[in-house]
């Protein structure tokens, strides 16, 4: 039996803690929503998923000529999902907390019967077979996927134009870039266009745009989240994570991402935990390593100034903080990250620049993959030698430690600086995860967001959160909106 | 390596990486692939011992 929407809400009148919908959440309120406010609301029969869904498409409609985070809208899709998650709900069938709630993925994600264009013309008709793991376990979730997110062409760099289609604009400041390379993930959330998102994360891409937009973005230990169904950079540093408004949202979605994958022969078979018990630990006692000041030379004021600022709070929420220092390779580890990324993308782009060289947009991707070619085996497994010493002696490094915080980038968007160590691709080269979360806001340029980067031990995603969410709490700098997106 | 020697060599290189570049694409890519040679004489500064292996990840499944 179908239930209309109107039977849907009849029928949460009619649960005993149901209210009228709009009398609590109006209207213009859903598209920021977190997924933990919309899950609540759609559990409890006062919020449907057509509802949101519409809400959102209408807001896309309006804002996203201005943003540009999307390459396509699934609008036919995505009202069909959310009518289907409607009436399963309304029978009683409620799967859990992303029934539901609409999502986007970056469009290097493998969409069955949907273009994924990794913003190459090179792909531009490549329409899959298949959804990528991490699509499909969305999907089965009960998530509504509403579309296909900006990126730079196949990923390569942090921002630019050039590819199939324009990158997006930051939302904070549409003359600044969003960063990247999961630029519309990060855009979008920032702009109240999706409820949650994914990102991939090679050299930070899921962590510099997501603190370039004031948003949550987690890169998990590696293979903790299959990479099947992704278009790949480099597969030894390739990751795909989650992206949100929250911490407490970035765990939710982490639960449904993560787990084993056969299709993903480097995906781990160790037990997914339930990430939101992690939440309300707080940080008592937690050892807090942070790097000595010479490591952040270069670094912008502002972000210093906030970062100071952020080491305080997590002083007196009764952590330890301890300075380290850091191996002696992580000064050149982003020359290794280079040399593995490079090559292995050479790899990958082998058939595309035997067939379709002609077909690559107008950015430097052709060139790196090509001057990548050229790169040596012995060149490059004596990088992968060095990133093996790296990653021995940073587990050395976090022996005594629960969790590393720097800033999540050395300056805010769009501002240049020359610096020692970004604290990025180290922790790509190593795969252990790292998150960023929302720091404060720049003065000199106003106005931009800054983020905080925590990274733990491998596998203890669970502590970043801990220590995300503390700090969060904290703090009021989640709740902030885009003046473009005012009222 | 001067610049006009590294295009030679990009030229040869090319060949036998099977993509056998035009000199428009030699003088193109001269810039990245003189990046690339950069990060490589800086890993060439860390001392290795001969036991050193590379981080690579070969998994093995059981097989019925």
């Amino acid at each position: 039996m179908d239930l209309s929407r109107r039977e849907f809400l009849a029928a949460s009148v009619a649960t005993s803690f149901a209210q009228p919908f709009r009398a609590a959440n109006p209207a213009g309120d859903l598209p920021y929503l977190s997924l933990a406010e919309a899950a609540a609301l759609i559990k409890a029969r006062r919020l449907s998923p057509v509802e949101l869904t519409e809400a959102l498409l209408a807001r896309i409609d309006r804002i996203d000529r201005d943003v540009g985070a999307f390459i396509t809208v699934m609008r036919d899709e995505a009202r069909r999902a959310a009518r289907d998650a409607e009436q399963e709900i309304a029978r009683g069938r409620y799967r859990g907390p992303l029934h539901g709630i609409p999502f986007g993925v970056k469009d290097t994600h493998y969409t069955k019967g949907t273009r994924t264009t990794a913003n190459t013309p090179v792909l531009l008709d490549f329409v899959p077979d298949f959804d990528a793991t991490v699509v499909a376990r969305l999907k089965a979730a009960g998530g509504v996927l509403i579309g296909k997110m900006k990126l730079p062409e196949f990923s390569f760099g942090s921002a630019g134009e050039g590819g199939a289609f324009p990158d997006a604009k930051n939302p904070w400041n549409l003359s600044r870039t969003p960063g990247g390379s999961s630029s519309g993930s990060a855009a979008a959330l920032a702009a109240g266009l999706l409820t949650v998102a994914t990102g991939g994360d090679t050299s930070g891409s899921i962590r510099n745009p997501a603190t370039f937009c004031g948003v949550v973005g987690m890169k998990p230990t590696y293979g903790r989240v299959s990479r099947h169904g992704i278009v790949v950079i480099s597969w030894s540093l390739d990751h795909v994570g989650p992206m949100t408004r929250t911490v407490a949202d970035n765990a939710t979605l982490l639960n449904v991402m993560a787990g084993a994958d056969p299709s993903d022969d480097t995906s781990s078979s160790l037990p997914v935990p339930d990430y939101t018990r992690a939440l309300g630990r707080g940080v008592r006692g937690l050892r807090v390593g942070v790097p000595k000041p010479a490591q952040f030379e270069g670094y912008h004021p502002d972000v210093m100034r906030a970062f100071d600022d952020a080491l305080a709070v997590f002083r007196r929420r009764g952590a330890n903080l301890v300075e380290i220092d850091l191996p002696a390779t992580a000064d050149l580890i982003d020359d290794v990250q280079q040399i593995v990324r490079i090559a292995e993308a050479a790899s990958y782009h082998e058939p595309f620049l035997a067939a379709k060289a002609d077909r690559y947009g107008q950015t430097s991707v052709r060139r790196d993959v090509e001057a990548g070619s050229l790169v040596t085996a012995v060149q490059y497994l004596r990088a992968q030698k060095v990133r093996a010493k790296f990653t021995r002696e940073l587990s050395e490094t976090f022996r005594p430690l629960d969790v590393l915080l720097t800033p999540g980038m050395p300056a805010p968007a769009g501002e240049r600086v020359d610096v020692k160590q970004p604290f990025r691709r180290m922790f790509n080269v190593c795969g252990f995860p790292a998150l960023v979360l929302p720091m404060g806001f720049s003065t000199s340029p106003a106005g931009l967001p800054l983020g905080l980067q925590i990274a733990a031990k491998p596998f203890d995603e669970e502590t970043i959160y801990a220590a995300a969410q503390a700090y969060e709490s904290a703090t009021a700098w989640h709740a902030q909106r885009p003046p473009l997106t005012a009222g | 390596m001067t610049d006009t020697e590294l295009k030679q060599l990009i030229k040869q290189l090319s060949k036998v990486a099977g993509l056998d570049l035009s000199d428009e694409r030699v003088e193109r890519d001269l810039v990245a692939y003189k990046g690339h040679l950069a990060a490589i004489e800086k890993i060439r500064t860390v001392d290795l011992p001969i036991e050193a292996e590379p981080a690579q990840q070969f998994v093995l499944k059981r097989q019925a």
